[in-house]
């Protein structure tokens, strides 16, 4: 299990916020927290699947793409925020994400 | 040997598979139909191709293979040295068949088409003779990343080559697979179909709205509920598999209700979440579910659902050559490992 550090959350935030001005082709500068990924920006509720694997190369991360499958039915994503939460919970736990959510 | 996999579409199925298969062992091109939209697609496959070289997630050689092997185009021509081709246009039998037939002339006669349709047999899409043998349904789950199940279907003229071929396919991208005759076909999807309409008849008979008992599935069956599904996956979608599914079959007429239910919506311009409303409305947050019924109302709803699916279960597994392991495997790749549905009655 990683340490999560402030320099990590930062990180995190600032690749996630990159990937979806990139991806939805919008200013940077417009994207918060509460972005909505589909109603806002045209997004996709998949668009996270490129991010998991950046962060798996990245933090060298043991997570099976199933696990994060479940945990997202169950833990529906549509927001920016949500999304970087989601994903310092994947760093933070790894393929032990689902017995966290227990 | 495949080598060169042709997909066609570039809706929400189309893209997700071309993205799904970009990483595996070969080379794609992928044909479009939306003029408007081309440009974008191929911008968003550069970017996307740069950003995993960026970040380490693709080699320079897998960089340069993308670049220099894949087609991006609207031009059906650009499939001639395919060896398969993957049509995931909309479920429209007619157009699909018509499809087929332009393919038909302008691939090799050895490539293999197959459709990703949820409901049309491959027999309705034999575009002539000489290809039959060729020909069969190939049926991916959204988000097939994370939904590691395809069916195979057979025509009664699939050959046997045709099927081994799409089956070591399969197995080098890693996938698990359900092989299907044209009576048993879209089975992970048909097996639900009973319980579906009887979870829209207790909402008709006024016991509970569509997200009580949706919520009810939740707690006690499924991880997602029955209109939550339809909304996700489209009421007209829906509508046309559904169709499908019942045409000619001794219980037709009790799916009328529902049918005729899906068809008001649609006309309404409702066709779930990508058009704001469906069985809900998502123009604003979802109210909080009401209606839960009480505990004695709730274990006999539940029973009956139970019941409608058990019978479809039966049905199905009575039929030749069905191995309930490898479907109780496959529902699980399709709904997870703590679907109580499954756990309790496989």
């Amino acid at each position: 299990m990683a340490h999560i550090t402030e320099a990590t959350k930062k990180e995190v935030k600032d690749i996630v916020y990159q990937f979806f001005a990139d991806e939805c082709e919008v200013n940077v500068a417009t994207l918060n927290d509460s972005t909505n990924i589909i109603r806002d920006i045209d997004g996709d509720s998949l668009m996270f699947l490129e991010l998991i694997e950046v962060f798996k190369k990245k933090y060298n991360l043991d997570i099976e793409l199933k696990t994060i499958g479940k945990y997202a039915v169950k833990h529906p994503v549509e927001t920016i925020g949500q999304l970087i939460d989601m994903q310092m919970l994947i760093i933070e736990n790894e393929n032990k994400l689902l017995e966290f959510d227990k | 040997m495949l080598n060169i996999i042709g997909i066609i579409g570039e809706g929400k199925m189309g893209t997700n598979l071309f993205y799904y298969l970009l990483d595996k062992p070969y080379s794609l091109t992928w044909i479009c139909s939306r003029k408007a939209d081309i440009e974008k697609i191929r911008r968003t496959f550069n970017k996307k191709c740069k950003r995993m070289l960026e970040n380490g997630v693709a080699s320079p050689l897998q960089y340069t293979h993308w670049m220099d092997e894949t087609i991006i185009s609207m031009e059906l021509q650009d499939l001639e040295k395919s060896n398969l081709v993957i049509e995931a246009i909309p479920e429209d039998a007619d157009l699909k068949k018509d499809l087929f037939r332009k393919l038909d002339e302008m691939v090799p006669k050895e490539c293999i088409l197959v459709s990703n349709s949820s409901s049309i047999i491959p027999s309705l899409l034999i575009p002539g003779p000489q290809r039959a043998e060729k020909v069969a349904g190939l049926h991916f789950f959204y988000p097939v990343a994370l939904k590691n199940i395809t069916e195979i279907i057979q025509s009664p003229l699939t050959s046997q080559e045709t099927v081994e071929t799409l089956t070591a396919f399969l197995q080098s991208t890693g996938r698990n697979f359900l092989v299907q005759d044209e009576n048993s076909a879209f089975l992970l999807n048909r097996i639900f179909l009973g319980l579906q309409n009887e979870a829209f008849r207790i909402v008709m008979e006024g016991k509970v709205t569509f997200a009580g008992i949706d919520a009810m599935i939740r707690k006690n069956l499924l991880p997602t509920g029955i209109f939550d599904i339809f909304d996700a996956v489209g009421l007209e979608v829906m509508l046309s598999s559904i169709r499908n599914y019942v045409r000619n079959t001794p219980d037709e007429s009790d799916y009328h209700p529902l049918m005729d239910f899906l068809g008001s919506r649609i006309s309404e311009g409702k066709l779930g979440v990508k058009s704001g409303a469906g069985f809900y409305d998502y123009s604003s947050a979802r109210k909080s579910e009401q209606l839960f019924p009480g505990p004695l109302q709730e274990k006999q709803i539940t029973e009956r659902l139970k019941a409608a699916f058990v019978v479809s279960k039966d049905y199905f597994l009575s039929l030749p050559g069905q191995d309930p392991e490898k479907i109780k495997i496959a529902l699980i790749e399709c709904l997870g490992d703590d679907c109580k549905l499954v756990s309790d009655l496989f």
